[in-house]
């Protein structure tokens, strides 16, 4: 069962059985427009960067694509805004669109668009889009990047990330889409590098329903772009979005749900030493062996800090299902036993980590007797003990999907979908 | 399993009365809220239910839906009821209406029109973890005897089937 918080002041709550810190919760959005899907990252300043998919007024359909892909129509035609907090997450800015073609933005919350900020506050943006392929005419879902150099004020006409390709997997994939390349990820360096990945179903066969992995760079802060490159083939789980993070160095780490063997779906993690040029094999996260022919939803989710590398999953193979836990002290080589993340949970799904020197924080959504609600749990030695389950302050109802980041000082902050609308909260730190 | 637990006691409150503005035709996509969808699943108490979480993004489900329709057929006559529930955005029901009819014409499916997935699923099974396909195989009392996840042959569900009746 986990602590609820039992101290309240006007900002700080306090839970007085580990003496972690709250803030309370702070509206990202206003609660007006049907909100979704958030992400969040905080740059070298300590400023806090959300993006978030907006699905128009609450009590609305969603916008509809039927005009611009001859009649065939998509799952998800949203935009993607963006906000920021210079004063440590209290108050957030007016939201401000980052997709320039209303409505393009393809995604849910299980295929979340992206956000980093690298050198100089360069704000990166990466997100699945609508779009009609230039070589087959056909309706499709493509990966592409902005940026802002301004702060979040305006950004970059997209850049596609992915070729566009032959071929129709339209009666396969997608709800009709003739190819997708999405269910991305990525992740900036403190020295300007930019590595975007995504799922790509080009070498998709009605015998072999898996995505290859792609993966494009850049090394000037995001004002050029390598070509694509193929990481990995046909051998990834098509709906589980991929993970990434990389720091000041040229370590890239790469988190993907490979499929093997009688569909044995593991999480896995994968490392670049040389600035992305080459990965290593996947070594898979420790855990129950998970066997699903199905489509699980379900990212792999990173931390790491030193040689200590952390992964939070959702396994479908326990019982009942939930989160593990299960870190790397040699730098992604060998995994140890995995953990459960909250056992007296129904179920736990969703998982975020953010890791600042020693300290580490897993947050998630689970439920135990009501609706969905948002959890936490820290860590202060590199995740070899870990604190009690706590609840966080939140207002009635299902919260879900909560992201997090480090913050400086070793606290993070949380951001998620609380009914409709985005919460943010800052979690433990001096 | 506490999962089935819950499933039974909330399965146990459905009401019987009948689901507002929804026609009975199979061959349909229909939305359905959760109070709405708990009230259909009512109507049904007194039948062996096959309930089966699909989506059109999701190919592993449409492989096993012509199986679960062919037993279906198969089961007629022993009052087994197959009831699908599409998970894909209730705003696209015309597209998901569209894919049915070319690809499944015969296929009776609702749609959930709830913004997000688990509160439909929640009717049924309070800890689903949005794994696509999750079939349920549900008693004539309503509880919730199985959670089947992942595409499984026609064979596996035949047996399940059989077992359902038992």
């Amino acid at each position: 069962m986990g602590h609820s918080l039992i101290c309240s002041t006007s900002m700080l709550l306090l839970s007085l059985s580990t003496g972690l810190s709250f803030a309370a919760p702070v509206a990202v959005t206003d609660g007006t427009r049907r909100a979704q899907a958030p992400e969040v990252t905080v740059g070298g300043d300590g400023s806090i960067h959300v993006i978030w998919l907006d699905k128009g007024v609450v009590g609305t359909a969603d916008r509809k694509g039927s005009d611009r892909s001859g009649g065939h129509s998509h799952q998800s035609w949203t935009d993607l805004m963006y906000a920021r907090s210079d004063d440590g997450g209290r108050s957030f800015s007016q939201p401000v669109r980052v997709n320039r073609e209303e409505g393009e933005v393809w995604g849910f919350s299980v295929a979340k668009p992206q956000v980093g900020v690298g050198q100089g506050g360069v704000i990166h943006v990466a997100y699945p889009a609508n779009s009609i392929s230039s070589v087959t005419g056909k309706a499709v879902a493509s990966s592409l990047y902005v940026r802002s150099l301004d702060g979040g004020k305006t950004f970059s006409e997209p850049l596609q990330l992915n070729a566009d390709v032959p071929g129709d997997l339209s009666d396969l994939v997608h709800g009709g889409l003739a190819q997708a390349q999405v269910f991305g990820t990525m992740t900036v360096s403190t020295a300007g590098d930019v590595y975007a990945f995504w799922l790509d179903t080009r070498d998709m066969t009605p015998e072999r329903m898996l995505s290859s992995t792609y993966l494009r760079a850049s090394h000037d802060n995001g004002a050029t772009f390598g070509s694509e490159r193929l990481l990995y083939q046909a051998d990834a789980c098509p709906c589980c979005q991929l993970t990434a993070l990389a720091d000041g160095s040229d370590r890239v780490v790469l988190g993907s749900r490979m499929v093997g063997e009688d569909n044995l779906r593991s999480p896995t993690v994968s490392i670049s030493m040389d600035a992305g040029d080459s990965f290593s094999a996947r070594v898979a996260a420790q855990g129950t062996p998970w066997k699903m022919n199905g489509c699980p939803l379900k990212p792999t989710a990173l931390a790491a800090s030193g040689n200590f590398l952390h992964t939070l999953v959702h396994n479908g193979a326990e019982d009942p299902p939930g989160l593990l836990y299960s870190r790397s002290t040699d730098g992604g080589q060998n995994f140890e036993a995995a953990i459960r993340m909250h056992p007296e949970a129904a179920v736990s799904d969703s998982p975020s980590l953010a890791a600042s020197g020693q300290t580490l924080h897993a947050f998630w959504h689970a439920k135990l007797d009501g609706p969905r609600r948002i959890f936490t749990r820290s860590s202060t030695d590199n995740g070899a003990n870990w604190g009690p389950v706590l609840e966080l302050d939140a207002p009635e109802g299902t919260g879900s999907y909560p992201e997090a980041a480090a913050l400086p000082g070793g606290g993070a902050v949380v951001v998620w979908q609380q009914g409709e609308q985005i919460l943010a909260a800052v979690v433990g730190g001096q | 399993m506490t999962v089935l637990r819950i499933a039974a006691l909330g399965l146990a409150l459905l009401g019987a009365g009948s689901l507002s503005g929804v026609a009975d035709a199979a061959g349909q996509i229909r939305l359905a809220t959760a109070e709405e969808f708990s009230a259909s699943l009512g109507k049904l108490r007194g039948k062996p239910v096959v309930l089966n979480l699909w989506g059109t993004w999701c190919a592993p489900c449409l492989k096993e839906i012509p199986d679960l329709m062919q037993l279906q057929r198969e089961f007629a006559d022993r009052g087994v009821e197959l009831v699908a529930v599409a998970m894909d955005d209730p705003a696209d029901l015309a597209m998901v209406d569209g894919f049915r009819k070319r690809f499944f014409p015969e296929f009776d499916s609702y749609i959930r029109n709830e913004p997000d997935m688990d509160t439909l699923v929640s009717v049924v099974d309070p800890a689903w973890n949005e794994l696509l396909p999750t079939t349920y195989l549900i008693g004539k009392d309503g509880k919730v005897v199985k959670r089947v996840q992942g595409k499984k042959s026609i064979e596996d569900f035949r047996s399940e089937i059989r077992a359902l009746l038992r």
